[in-house]
């Protein structure tokens, strides 16, 4: 049953492919073509177009009539493309006729001149298509892909969705070879949803889903697939395409035990095969009823049908024939003609195509990401533009539905009885007309709402398998440059290191951003609002930019006035707003400052960061919110970033019932974030009360990460604001702050030497808080002095805050410090 | 200190544990949520490293098999290490009983400062290695 369909969707995505060029070359005005030679070839393309569907071999011959014409003309342009545009029949016919060797080559030279002088014409993408068509032929479904998608955005920047539609369908063709149903069903569905009402393209749509559902055991749907196609095709006056439909039903009912239907659909396929249109199918027809026959166990009948279909084997193509040959397997090893059987079966395998479809099946998932989301985007453009016409349609049935009201009121005063009858009616029935458009408006709805998950499970899909290898590459580089030991890396070899590492960070902010702002997109912010204190809050997060301020000269001030008491807001979404802004800020500052001020009054804060940098051309101030913008594209080779930035930000101020304003001059930019002052009702406030900002009571100095992260935790319960930093660093430490006691974590492998060192270095500077030595070997500690206590690990927390409460009273205290400075 | 890693990916055990012998630490690892339960039980772990999407037993499933443990082992502070980016994974996770989520690429200051908080939290059992 496998084989049946697949040849059969092979066939039918022939179906697809008849469609009008749009004759670019008749709008070249030079060279003069004598006009006897141009309307001779406009008439023989038209005739090759004509036959192409019923007789391909006659429109593969005029093809090639209107090649030789062309050839003939004056050299130019007009010339070239009528050559693409006669090559392109005549190969397509050649394809048709199942002569894939003659047709490549001729699609493949038509192609490479529309590539050259008419790239975005209508002809090109078609050409596309036919190649594609060759390459899925040839088990290159990859290939086949990256062709369609070319020729749909092709189609869509002309804005022909007759032939987006015929684009979705190939690739709908293309899964049916990877034997994905489910895809299949989703493409053609999407083809639909895209433009229907054309008798080609709904035929092979309905018999390639009627195949998907066949598939997928869907029988029903399958039936009634089937017998759609089968009225178009007599509507068509197809004879061939009848006779093949014809078949599809007999199978499928075979497959679904209806005998007497498939008996009677073989019967009728066989009557139209005597017409020589529809000739060419009958040894199929035959295997057909063999297979019936063998199915209803009259296998002296069947033997004589798959006898007869094999002596007209000779015209059938050998896809077309496959299932035929798989039925006279079964025939003959039913009749235990065992090595006959066993010929057909080799010739059966030969024919199957299945490693094709393994092929296509793994090249197809390896294309689908692209695919899809492609597909999703111009699902989502056709469902919103339904959902305005069906929108519109609402509000006219409304208008109609008042005017209806008014006019029967009227009516009412003038002959009451006679017209309130009327009234009650047409009310009636406008409301009727409301409920099912707006039945329709929420499908829609429901629709849209899945096409937008479908794109952000993509992109979350997306977003993991880049994570993955990001992960060891960003992981190798923070090991080499963390470690200063024998294996570490020094110079040159560093500052490579430091690159690679600076631009797996960027790679990591552009996965994020964009997976934000899809889920934005989704509308799906959800906000988990706090009393927030942005006296905490804005210190801390600008701390954050200090050092890179510092780093390129640049001074960086806050000011808060008006702010009393916290707000209600979304803490981690405001931090994520202002430190974008600050991001900017200072990204496109060389010199100057950049400033931030919070100005509180009754209804709403402000958060304006200026900057003294490059500023924003007048003209581009709007378009800088919209997504992926930048100023222009030098910027983004200069500053970096994903121009996802301002979009999130903005998108997320609005989210918290605020909005980002800007304005600017050459003299610097001020970003203005409003939001709404509510004040929170209890004192409880969020954002974490760090080191950078409060008094530190407590110093931890150690070289080993983990102790410090370790320690900085389990003291904090005990003493509130702890802090840490390495060894190498312990002197600057010191000097810069007030600190209420220091514990020293001394390294396995330091000695009481490089601790009486590090003192001595400290206290050179200033006066030094306690000091508590931890240590493994006690014979290492340094000296016992004044101020210096030495403790042994491993030790329980308990005992390490005893002893820090023993050593300077139970609340050490410091003065309140900045980090980083 | 001893930590697990279990991880299917063998590149990402090898980030995790270069990391990790940063802060001088030696880590075990398994390449399956099986394996990793096994050494579990057979083994004294401090802090134990979990992916998620794993062939065979996923992540949720093999926390869910640390906390119903009948002995002390079930409190083993469980670090979550995953590319997932799903929108409600950190519920998820503390749902199980994970104590900590690190989404990769790891930063390896947030896999220190996770390690020295998971193992701090642990409060009264808790020694300064």
């Amino acid at each position: 049953m496998t084989l049946s369909r697949s040849c059969w969707a092979r066939a039918s995505a022939g179906v697809v492919l008849l469609i009008a060029t749009g004759s670019a070359w008749s709008r070249q005005p030079d060279p003069p073509i004598p006009p006897a030679a141009r309307a001779t070839f406009d008439q023989t393309i038209a005739a090759a177009k004509l036959a192409m569907l019923r007789d391909p071999i006659v429109a593969r011959r005029l093809g090639r009539v209107a090649h030789d014409n062309a050839r003939g003309w004056p050299l130019g342009m007009q010339r070239e493309l009528a050559v693409a545009t006669a090559q392109w029949l005549e190969g397509e016919g050649a394809f048709r006729a199942s002569d894939v060797a003659a047709a490549a080559p001729l699609v493949r030279d038509a192609i490479a001149i529309t590539a050259r002088i008419a790239p975005q014409s209508r002809l090109h993408a078609d050409l596309l298509l036919s190649h594609a068509r060759l390459s899925r032929e040839g088990g290159r479904p990859q290939e086949a892909l990256a062709d369609i998608q070319r020729a749909y955005n092709i189609f869509s920047m002309l804005k022909d969705d007759r032939s987006q539609a015929k684009a979705l369908q190939s690739i709908g063709s293309i899964y049916q070879d990877a034997q994905d149903y489910n895809r299949v069903l989703f493409y053609y569905r999407s083809a639909e949803d895209i433009y229907s009402g054309d008798d080609a393209l709904d035929l092979a749509a309905n018999n390639n889903m009627a195949d998907a559902f066949f598939h997928l055991r869907r029988f029903g749907e399958a039936e009634k697939a089937y017998d759609y196609s089968l009225a178009i095709a007599r509507k068509m006056q197809s004879q061939l395409l009848e006779a093949r439909i014809l078949d599809n039903i007999a199978d499928l009912s075979i497959e679904n035990n209806q005998f007497p239907r498939a008996a009677e659909a073989i019967a009728a396929g066989l009557k139209l095969t005597a017409s020589p249109a529809a000739a060419s199918w009958r040894p199929m027809l035959l295997g057909g009823r063999a297979k019936l026959n063998l199915a209803q166990g009259r296998l002296t009948d069947a033997a004589r049908d798959v006898d007869a279909a094999l002596a007209l084997a000779g015209g059938a193509s050998d896809t077309d024939f496959s299932a035929v040959q798989l039925t006279a397997y079964r025939v003959y090893k039913a009749g235990g003609d065992t090595l006959r059987a066993l010929n057909h079966l080799e010739a059966y395998r030969r024919t199957d195509g299945q490693s094709r479809a393994l092929a296509a099946s793994t090249n197809a998932a390896l294309m689908t990401a692209r695919f899809d989301f492609a597909n999703q985007n111009a699902r989502i453009a056709t469902l919103k533009a339904g959902q305005l016409s069906r929108d519109v349609a609402l509000t006219r049935l409304r208008a109609r539905q008042s005017t209806v009201v008014f006019s029967s009121v009227l009516a009412l005063l003038l002959v009451a009885f006679v017209f309130l009858f009327i009234y009650l009616r047409s009310v009636r029935r406008s409301r009727n007309a409301i409920v099912v458009t707006n039945a329709r408006l929420a499908q829609t709805n429901t629709e849209l709402g899945a096409a937008l998950d479908a794109k952000s499970q993509f992109l979350a899909t997306t977003s993991h398998e880049i994570r993955t290898p990001l992960n060891g590459i960003l992981g190798m580089t923070q090991v080499m440059l963390a470690d200063r030991g024998v294996n570490g890396v020094n110079g040159v070899v560093r500052d490579r290191i430091t690159l690679v590492d600076l631009a797996g960070r960027a790679m990591r902010t552009l996965v994020d951003d964009i997976l934000d702002f899809a889920k934005m997109d989704a509308g799906a912010v959800r906000l988990d609002t706090a009393a927030v204190d942005l006296t905490t809050v804005l210190p801390d997060l600008i701390s954050l930019w200090r050092v890179q301020a510092h780093g390129k000269g640049i001074g960086l001030r806050l000011t808060i006035t008006g702010v009393e008491r916290p707000l209600t807001t979304d803490p981690a979404r405001l931090r994520q707003v202002v430190f974008n802004l600050l991001s900017n800020a200072i990204k496109f500052t060389a010199a100057g400052e950049v400033t931030v001020a919070v100005r509180g009054d009754s209804g709403t804060i402000a958060i304006v960061v200026a900057d003294t940098g490059i500023g924003i051309p007048a003209d581009a101030l709007q378009a800088i919110f919209e997504p992926f913008r930048q100023v222009d594209t030098s910027t983004t080779r200069r500053f970096g970033g994903t121009g996802l930035g301002l979009a999130i930000s903005r998108t997320l101020a609005r989210a918290l019932g605020g909005e980002i304003t800007v304005t600017s001059s050459p003299r610097g930019s001020v970003f203005t974030l409003t939001l709404p002052y509510t004040v929170a009702a209890t004192t409880a406030v969020a954002g974490d009360a760090g080191p950078a900002t409060t008094a530190v009571a407590v110093l931890i100095v150690s070289d080993n990460p983990i102790r410090r992260s370790f320690l900085r935790a389990a003291l904090a319960d005990a003493f509130g604001a702890v802090a840490s930093c390495d060894t190498a660093a312990v002197a600057a430490q010191l000097a810069a702050r007030h600190v209420g006691v220091v514990v020293m974590d001394l390294a396995d492998t330091a000695s009481a030497a490089d601790a009486d060192r590090l003192i001595a270095a400290a206290r050179a500077e200033v006066a030094v808080p306690p000091v508590v030595v931890l240590v493994t070997d006690p014979r290492a500690g340094p000296a016992a002095t004044a101020g210096v206590t030495v403790a042994v690990k491993p030790l329980p927390v308990a005992e390490l805050v005893e002893i820090l409460r023993g050593v300077c009273g139970a609340a050490p205290t410091g003065v309140l410090v900045t980090i980083d400075g | 200190m001893r930590v697990l890693a279990i991880e299917d990916d063998a590149l990402n055990r090898r980030v995790v544990r270069d990391m990790l012998l940063v802060a001088g630490v030696v880590m075990d690892d398994a390449e399956s949520a099986e394996i990793g339960l096994r050494m579990i039980g057979d083994d004294d772990f401090d802090v134990i490293l979990m992916d998620l999407r794993m062939p065979g037993m996923d992540g949720f499933s093999a926390i869910d098999h640390i906390r119903a443990r009948p002995d002390g082992k079930a409190e083993l502070p469980i670090i979550v290490i995953t590319a997932d980016a799903a929108t409600d994974l950190r519920a998820r996770c503390l749902a199980h009983g994970a104590d900590e989520l690190l989404l990769k690429p790891v930063a390896m200051e947030e896999l220190f400062d996770a390690i020295g908080r998971v193992l701090a939290a642990r409060g009264g059992s808790a020694a300064i290695f």
